[in-house]
């Protein structure tokens, strides 16, 4: 009986010339979306590698030089695009792609692409995660508000129950037809998109863009059960449209940006004036009640016991280099304090955001689906922790060298090729895909929660089928 | 076959359908005549289990409607007034479609039968429903009901817009099915189709069922005139 | 049908009240919004520039003192004094943030090379830039569509086929007339409560209605939303002037708000950066880095040079002042190779602009929101007007450093006093009331135009 209806329901889109032209539309611009990300994609990884391997070059071949000044021309990271980051580029148009790795100071990420677009890319970038997100679910709700209240208005279903079909075998047969029949139109696109995928990247990421898959595939089904409830149980199909369209523009373009700017009001970031002067002011007190100077001191007088000498002159190691060491060690703590405290506070708007998901599933499955493309603020955040990391380490070899290698007081002394090609080369390494699916527990709960609604709601309109039109 | 007890039906304080009590036997044609609003549809809609009664019950081949809708459907076929189906596929497909879904696994050849048997010409059977006339239409509606074979039969005005030719046509095929062995309940505004067809004729007026007779003892004038007293106030 | 019982007829309806309701409270949450982030920036600018002012008093005290670090122009200029050169807000800054929360409102000048200080910006939230903000520009340009179409998509395809349409032409009225009256009556609900909201959303925003600076352009952002919902209703008009059922007209109107709000604009922002793309910012770094290096190169030559003529420095620092000349000349020399560099970016940026001044003629929902968004100042325009003044300033106040520190000369509290300020030259009145002629045009026209083909169709409408 199911598989009848559902056949039916499935044929009766395939034929209907509306539903061939939207998808020729959508399908088009997914086309256009595709072409343009994969294209950009493409550039920026070729760049990215060729930036950072003349990056090392530059460091390896920048001749003798004392350390510190090597340590003050330091090393630039520059994050590569990720092969998802065509399907979703998530907020790093928003977020600087390369970081400056200097002596002393931890810097923010530089060269915000989003600087270099024009006003109108605040209206939303044109991306295939946009494309399924918000345009194929319309796509969903045309196709599909009629469905139950045309069925009504022409008497069809009245015809439809008396022949004895139940109306939840009428519902699940339309769901699975119209269904199947979104599945076949979209699927050309969906094979150019895993194409793309595998042709730029091999099979690396096919797990990640599989559990994509399956959450696009999820929500469009939240999407298809919400217009056909909404179908069965309005008044008439133009009730069900302007319901369902109200519904759509709100969850897919208002709630978002109201919820974010509601964040922004309830949880204000450190302005970058805020940031500096508490680095500064932490900078010269020192952090834990201990001043750097006073470490410094505390340092000389441990070591001079140590080799039983009475001047710094005298000891067999150059103590400028454990001072530039602890000046790192104040200088690093320091900036974990107030790198923390904004990513806190960025965090809490965050928090305000997710919590605000529950009303818009459309947010839920955006921040899943940028958490998986690798292209959310905690992959950025993972970027910056790991160029940081490299840098604390590259700092440390060459404070290292100059307390051992050279002497107090020695002003001339260089080191060489060796000692830059010892620093090694700065590597990114994407998280695995099980970090990102733990961060998004919130965002799959909100899903399942929509679910669960949504059956009830569907179960409860379809046990109470109204049959006449009146 | 097909029975409503003390069956009532009110809309807030409007009573659509008052105590109907009814039965129609195997082999009957039941006409039910009355106004518009005279409660002739809402029992219809009762018995097919579309609304839930007030009081009361409505029953078909023993099974009660409100407590077994899916079930009572089962054992009945239906043809409304204007019968609307899917314009986009032709009239066989129509059918095919139907057929299946009441369970009925019916080859192509016997369907084709059944849309002939209900009068529809070769030459249709493969067109568009949207292009059908509405007596075409009719057609098909009644198809349907003979493909499934049902015990019992509803029809909401079956012969209001059709011509003389099509509803004679039409008053011979409900003969023919009564005489196959279905009940049917059939709701009209034609007193003479009604006095044609019908073995007992009921007459309602705001939902109460004021009037009994069997159309072999009533002759048409005298149907007329006590149809005409029961609409009188 | 009198303007009055249709009136009478929406309020029963119900649907006409809770859209304009709506819309104003989104309007006046999104005013204040606005004007919460307007706050934000003008007090961090008002610190910034109360905290230069203090260390500028102080620095000058001292060099009264004969301190040494606060006479030498090299160790003010270049690791201590910086002038922050401030965006101001505008009076309907509130009303449309535009790029206002994405790009600097204000640069720390220093003595140093430009690019020290121009790429900065300050730590945001990126979920929050990638989503953009929610601003009464917003409110107008994307939502009161839908407010009008849910209004007017049924518009006649209701009346037909409820069969109310032919009842009426049956009584003698015309069809036109009478369509119309329904128009009317719902453009005149749409307006009278776009006006009573907008006026609202003005005075949460903080906009001056007393100044000419401020009501004049709110009066043009008035009429620019005016025309755009007029621009709505033609096309609703047109749409339902072929007859059609209900919801395939919702379906249509509903399409177009997708095309002209949502694709348009970004096939445009599209287009214009891939056409126009901006040089790459990591080429920049590169080439950064090797202007860097020359620079340093030379540098430790010059200072051999240094100690070759004073030989009597050698094993000590070299003296503040030609350290920092040396420093200066570096500074000068990276500016200069990166300068080219530089400028390309900002031509691109210009061509960019260009081209969607062009493209945005696809789109009103793109024309309209240049319109609101040039009105209230939060446009690329008068964000690049900023960075140029920005840059001048920068060229003065180096100047004014290098120029004393190459003669070796010390600063004095008259320097202090002699130093220059930054005032933003907002653009006039006129030009920014003019940025807003293209949209105002455009949607006239096509008003007119759909209005016109609309209102000819329906003398020829099939009543039933």
């Amino acid at each position: 009986m199911i598989g009848i209806v559902a056949r039916k329901e499935l044929r009766g889109a395939l034929r209907d010339g509306r539903v061939l032209a939207g998808a020729c539309v959508l399908l088009l611009l997914g086309v256009v979306a595709l072409a343009s990300a994969g294209a950009r994609y493409a550039s920026v990884s070729r760049e990215r590698a060729v930036a950072q391997a003349l990056i090392q070059e530059q460091w390896t071949q920048q001749g003798e030089k004392n350390p510190h000044s090597a340590a003050h021309y330091g090393i630039y990271a520059f994050r590569p695009a990720l092969p998802l980051s065509f399907f979703d580029p998530g907020v790093l148009s928003y977020e600087g792609v390369s970081i400056w790795l200097e002596a002393h100071k931890r810097n923010f990420a530089a060269g915000r692409p989003a600087d270099d677009m024009t006003a109108l890319a605040r209206f939303g970038e044109l991306s295939l995660g946009f494309v399924f997100q918000a345009l194929v679910p319309l796509g969903l709700l045309l196709m599909a508000y009629a469905s139950f209240s045309s069925e009504r208005e022409s008497g069809t279903l009245r015809q439809l129950l008396a022949s004895g079909v139940t109306p939840a075998q009428l519902f699940i047969g339309k769901f699975l037809g119209l269904g199947g029949a979104a599945l076949l139109l979209l699927a050309p696109l969906l094979v150019l998109c895993i194409g793309t995928l595998l042709f730029a990247s091999g099979a690396t990421w096919l797990p990640a863009a599989m559990v994509l898959l399956l959450a696009y595939a999820f929500y469009g089904a939240l999407v298809l059960l919400l217009a056909l409830t909404v179908s069965a149980r309005a008044a008439s199909s133009q009730t069900a449209l302007l319901a369902l369209l109200a519904f759509w523009a709100v969850v897919t373009f208002v709630v978002p940006r109201i919820a974010a700017d509601l964040g922004r009001i309830l949880q204000p970031t450190p302005t970058a004036g805020d940031f500096q002067r508490g680095v500064d002011a932490d900078l010269a007190t020192g952090l834990g009640g201990e001043s750097p100077a006073a470490m410094v001191e505390k340092r000389r007088s441990q070591l001079l016991k140590l080799y039983k000498v009475e001047r710094e002159q005298d000891l067999p190691i150059n103590f400028q280099g454990i001072v530039f060491g602890i000046q790192d060690e104040v200088s690093n703590a320091v900036y974990d304090k107030h790198f923390g405290i904004l990513e806190r506070a960025i965090d809490a708007q965050v928090d305000v955001f997710e919590a605000a998901t529950v009303l818009s599933p459309r947010m839920a499955l955006a921040l899943l689906s940028q958490e998986v493309a690798g292209t959310s603020l905690q992959h950025q955040r993972h970027f910056e922790r790991g160029a940081e990391a490299f840098r604390r380490k590259l700092m440390d070899l060459l404070n290292r060298d100059i307390a051992m290698n050279s002497k107090s007081g020695q002003a001339d002394y260089r080191a060489g090729p060796d000692l830059w090609r010892s620093t090694g080369e700065y590597h990114f390494e994407p998280e695995p895909l099980g970090a990102s699916l733990a961060r998004s527990a919130a965002p799959l709960t909100v899903l399942v929660l929509w679910l669960a609604v949504l059956l009830g709601a569907a179960i409860v309109t379809t046990r109470r089928l109204r049959v006449l039109a009146t | 076959m097909l029975e409503t007890r003390k069956l009532s039906k009110t809309y807030g304080d409007v009573a659509a359908l008052r105590e109907l009590d009814l039965v129609v036997r195997p082999g009957e044609i039941y006409c039910l005549l009355g106004a518009n609003g005279a409660g002739k549809t809402t029992a219809i809609n009762l018995l097919l289990g579309f609304i839930e009664p007030s009081a009361g019950s409505a029953h078909v081949a023993g099974i009660e409607v409100a407590t077994d809708p899916n079930g009572a459907r089962r054992k009945l076929a239906y043809i409304p007034e204007t019968v609307m189906l899917y314009g986009a596929l032709t009239g066989f497909e129509n059918l095919k479609y139907f057929s299946e879904l009441s369970g009925q696994k019916l080859s192509d050849e016997e369907l084709r039968g059944c849309l002939s048997r209900a009068g529809l010409a070769p030459a249709a059977h493969d067109r568009p429903l949207k292009g059908y006339s509405k007596g075409m239409r009719q057609k098909v509606g009644v198809a349907i009901a003979i493909a499934k074979r049902a015990g019992a039969l509803l029809l909401d005005e079956p012969t209001s817009g059709l011509d003389p030719k099509a509803s004679n046509e039409f008053s011979e095929l409900i003969l023919a099915l009564a005489r196959d062995g279905a009940a049917i309940l059939m709701a009209t505004h034609d007193l003479y189709r009604a006095k044609e067809t019908g073995t007992r004729i009921g007459i309602m007026r705001e939902g109460v069922l004021r009037a009994q007779y069997a159309a072999a003892d009533i002759s048409h004038t005298a149907l007329e005139q006590a149809y005409l007293e029961q609409m009188q106030d | 049908m009198s303007l009055r019982q249709e009136l009478h007829l929406l309020r029963r309806e119900g649907l006409a009240p809770w859209a304009l309701v709506t819309l104003t409270l989104l309007l006046v949450a999104a005013a204040l919004n606005g004007r919460a982030l307007l706050g934000v920036q003008a007090r961090t600018a008002a610190a910034l520039e109360e905290e230069v002012a203090q260390t500028t008093r102080a620095l000058a005290d001292q060099a009264g003192r004969g301190v040494a670090t606060a006479v030498s122009p090299g160790v003010v200029g270049y690791s201590l004094l910086s002038e922050p050169a401030v965006l101001p807000t505008t009076p309907l800054g509130a009303l449309a943030i535009g790029q206002g929360d994405l790009l600097p409102a204000w640069y720390p000048v220093s003595a140093r090379g430009a690019h020290h200080f121009l790429a900065r910006s300050e730590p945001e939230n990126p979920l929050r830039l990638s989503i953009g903000n929610f601003d009464a520009a917003f409110v107008i340009v994307w939502l009161l569509p839908l407010v009008v179409i849910a209004l007017t998509f049924n518009l006649v395809s209701a009346e037909r086929e409820r069969g109310v349409l032919a009842v009426a032409v049956a009584t003698g009225a015309s069809a036109t007339d009478f369509i119309l009256g329904k128009v009317a009556a719902r453009a005149a609900i749409v307006f009278g409560s776009l006006w009573v909201a907008l006026l609202a959303a003005a005075l949460a925003g903080g906009v001056p209605l007393g100044r000419a600076a401020g009501a004049l352009p709110l009066l043009l952002w008035l009429l620019g939303a005016t025309l755009y919902g007029a621009f709505w209703f033609a096309l609703a008009l047109f749409v339902n002037s072929r007859p059609r059922a209900s919801d395939q007209n919702a379906s249509l109107l509903a399409g177009a708000w997708l095309v002209l709000v949502i694709l348009l604009p970004a096939l445009t922002n599209l287009a214009a950066t891939t056409v126009f793309a901006a040089p790459s910012r990591v080429a920049l770094t590169t080439e950064l880095r090797e202007a860097s290096e020359e620079a340093d190169r030379a540098a430790a030559a010059s200072r051999d040079q240094y100690f070759f003529d004073h030989p009597e420095m050698q094993g000590g620092d070299m003296d503040r002042t030609a350290y920092f000349q040396s420093v200066a000349q570096t500074e000068l020399s990276i500016s200069t190779a990166m300068a080219p560099l530089l400028a390309q970016f900002d031509t691109q940026a210009r061509r960019q602009q260009s081209l969607v001044e062009v493209l945005q003629f696809l789109s009103p929902g793109t024309t309209t929101w240049q319109a609101l968004t040039a009105l209230a100042g939060s446009d690329g325009a008068r964000q690049r007007e900023f960075r140029a003044q920005t840059l001048a300033f920068h060229e003065r106040w180096s100047g004014f450093f290098r120029e004393r520190l190459m003669r070796g000369a010390t600063l004095t509290p008259a320097d202090y006093a002699a130093l220059p300020q930054f005032r933003f030259d907002e653009p006039s009145l006129g030009r920014t009331l003019a940025r807003a002629l293209p949209a105002v045009a455009m949607l006239l026209v096509l008003s007119l135009l759909l209005g016109g083909i609309a209102i000819r169709r329906l003398r020829r409408f099939p009543v039933v």
